[in-house]
């Protein structure tokens, strides 16, 4: 951080000081209950997958275990290491649609959101207009006629059947452009004055400026991704994602009840970090800071 | 400054609508294949009947036949329609209300925050297991949902919490019934909370490119910090204040969780009334056009774009 930066925070600081103290409190009691009821499912969902077998059943469950254990977790990785295809394979699979998926769709979506944003070209009105009525369309509603589509590309049993459909997040498009819209058109013109292409702005400026929409559009990527089960396209069982292996694993009852308590937090746990690695990544981007009108 | 119409030689502003264009390409393009072709099917199978043949499923236009099926025999669709808007109305106001102040809060500095902010967006975390039980992204992890379901997912659920943390104070102590009355005015709050994840996310990203050079010279200027907020936060936030209403809309009447795409869920799905269910998707989606219409219509002329 520079020392101008510091500057201004501290008189970021000092602005705030005629604000009650009172209020303050208030405000933050506020937060920290409503928070300790926030955390809860996950307290209790750690909680849980350190509880023997028959804790679990005990109602109304205690919040800590009586005789905390890991057998929930050996159990797992022992369940783990059975089955047909190797549970590495399935991983892989999670993870390459989870990777590929979000980088297309930051990457894809800001690219198309820049010049809806911020260039004026014929159509460019239609084509926003037309992207942004396919948000109102729920996936699961639509979900025979893609499939057809889906049969009709070939795509059925493959990585593209699940990646490119989730490139095309509408949601993300428009929540990219909604931060574009916000960059002064005078930086850009500078740019381009220096002799900047489109394609160095686009890199070098605007996505840059834009940082904290893309870093919650990739936690929120993620997050979808990551948890994608079974799919209608997929059939082949080596293409099959992580969360169905799981489910298939589990879906044994009572019998595999402990191993659902750790497979729970273990799920939990990596959009948790993704979440907790951007967000503390995400830092005031000053987009004006470089205008002097 | 050179505005987007200014007097600019022809050829270069052609120029500029062709690299507009590359840009836009790669996602209108995949979006025409996937998505346009499937919603022109769609509306295709609304207006038709299905019927077999030896090259699998045909499809004969029948006019408004489904609609009238729709209206004369099933009840539960109308309904439910109703039911889902009427929600909403409750629903998005206390969403973007509560998101927004708590973003607020979350965006300035203290010990811990991090923490407090991965705590309200863990619903989202957990709720998307729940969310895949409806079938369509299939499961995340069946006992694991029916364990979250239990926890957090209905108002028995929020007993459930309740009841575990009054154990932890005995039964009938005072410890207990403060709880209660606590638990009492939070699970109303608790739901909203659970619905505002990631409209929470995105109010702070918007926050967070607000230029401070903004507060320091209003600071100059003796401004206090109940106009910085009118004068400084509101307008700078009020695209994403559109983005955050359109978000939750959308989530609320086109989740998985909702009613009304469960019901056209099943229709195709598990009733393998394709045609039906396409006919009732398409009315709804009709709903949900107006609907968002109507909201950008209100909204649009609170939003400040700072270049236009």
């Amino acid at each position: 951080m520079t020392k101008e930066n510091k500057v201004k925070r501290h008189l970021l600081k000092r602005a705030k000081v005629n604000r009650s103290h009172a209020g303050n409190f208030v405000v933050f009691a506020f937060i920290f209950v409503l928070g300790v009821f926030m955390a809860i499912p996950l307290v209790y969902a750690i909680s849980n997958s350190f509880k023997p077998l028959d804790e679990l059943w005990i109602f109304p469950p205690p919040l800590f275990p009586n005789q905390p254990t890991l057998e929930n977790y050996t159990g797992l990785f022992g369940l783990l290491g059975s089955s047909w295809v190797p549970m590495s394979r399935y991983l892989f699979n999670t993870i390459f649609i989870t990777v590929v998926g979000t980088v297309g769709q930051v990457v894809l979506g800001s690219m198309c959101a820049y010049p809806l944003a911020k260039h004026d070209f014929p159509g460019n009105k239609f084509i926003f207009k037309l992207i942004f009525f396919s948000l109102m369309f729920s996936g699961a509603v639509t979900s025979i006629p893609s499939y057809l589509i889906m049969v009709e590309l070939g795509w059925v049993d493959t990585y593209q059947a699940l990646i490119v459909p989730a490139m095309g997040s509408t949601m993300g498009l428009y929540l990219m452009k909604q931060f574009m819209e916000q960059i002064p058109n005078a930086l850009l013109e500078a740019a381009r004055i220096d002799g900047a292409g489109e394609w160095r702005i686009f890199w070098r400026i605007v996505m840059p400026m834009v940082k904290p929409a893309w870093l919650t559009l990739i936690v929120f990527s993620v997050q979808g991704l990551w948890n994608m089960g079974a799919s209608t396209l997929i059939y082949s069982e080596q293409l099959k994602t992580f969360p169905y292996a799981i489910t298939q694993i589990i879906s044994g009852g009572i019998a595999r009840a402990g191993v659902s308590t750790a497979v729970t937090v273990l799920m939990m746990i990596v959009p948790l970090t993704v979440f907790i690695i951007t967000q503390s990544n995400i830092i005031e981007t000053m987009s004006t800071s470089g205008v002097k009108e | 400054m050179f505005n987007k119409k200014g007097k600019r030689s022809i050829s270069l502003e052609s120029k500029k609508a062709m690299s507009g264009y590359v840009f836009v390409a790669p996602f209108v393009i995949g979006f025409i294949f996937i998505f346009f072709s499937s919603f022109i099917f769609f509306i295709a199978m609304a207006f038709s009947e299905q019927g077999m043949s030896n090259e699998g499923m045909v499809l004969e236009f029948c006019g408004l036949k489904n609609y009238e099926e729709l209206f004369l025999s099933n009840m539960e669709y109308v309904k439910s329609v109703f039911a889902s808007l009427g929600s909403l109305l409750i629903r998005l106001p206390s969403v973007l209300l509560f998101s927004f102040m708590l973003a607020v809060v979350l965006n300035q500095q203290f010990k811990g925050r991090g923490l407090v902010r991965a705590v309200f967006f863990l619903p989202v975390v957990v709720a998307s297991g729940i969310a895949a039980s409806t079938g369509n992204s299939g499961g995340l992890l069946d006992n694991a949902q029916m364990m979250l379901q239990g926890m957090m997912g209905d108002d028995t659920g929020a007993q459930n919490i309740t009841e575990s943390i009054i154990s932890l104070f005995g039964e009938g102590s005072y410890g207990s019934v403060l709880i209660e009355g606590v638990a009492a005015v939070v699970a109303g709050i608790y739901d909203i909370a659970q619905a505002s994840g990631v409209q929470i996310l995105i109010f702070l990203a918007a926050l967070q490119t607000i230029p401070s050079s903004l507060y320091e010279a209003s600071y100059m200027d003796g401004a206090t910090g109940w106009e910085n907020f009118w004068k400084i936060t509101l307008p700078m936030i009020s695209p994403m204040l559109l983005v955050n209403a359109v978000y939750t809309v959308i989530d609320a009447l086109v989740g998985a969780d909702n009613a009304v795409v469960t019901m056209v869920y099943n229709m195709g799905a598990k009733q393998t009334n394709y045609t039906m269910s396409a006919a009732m998707g398409l009315l709804y989606f009709v709903v949900v056009v107006v609907v968002i219409g109507l909201l950008m219509w209100g909204l649009s002329r609170l939003v400040y774009y700072e270049d236009n």
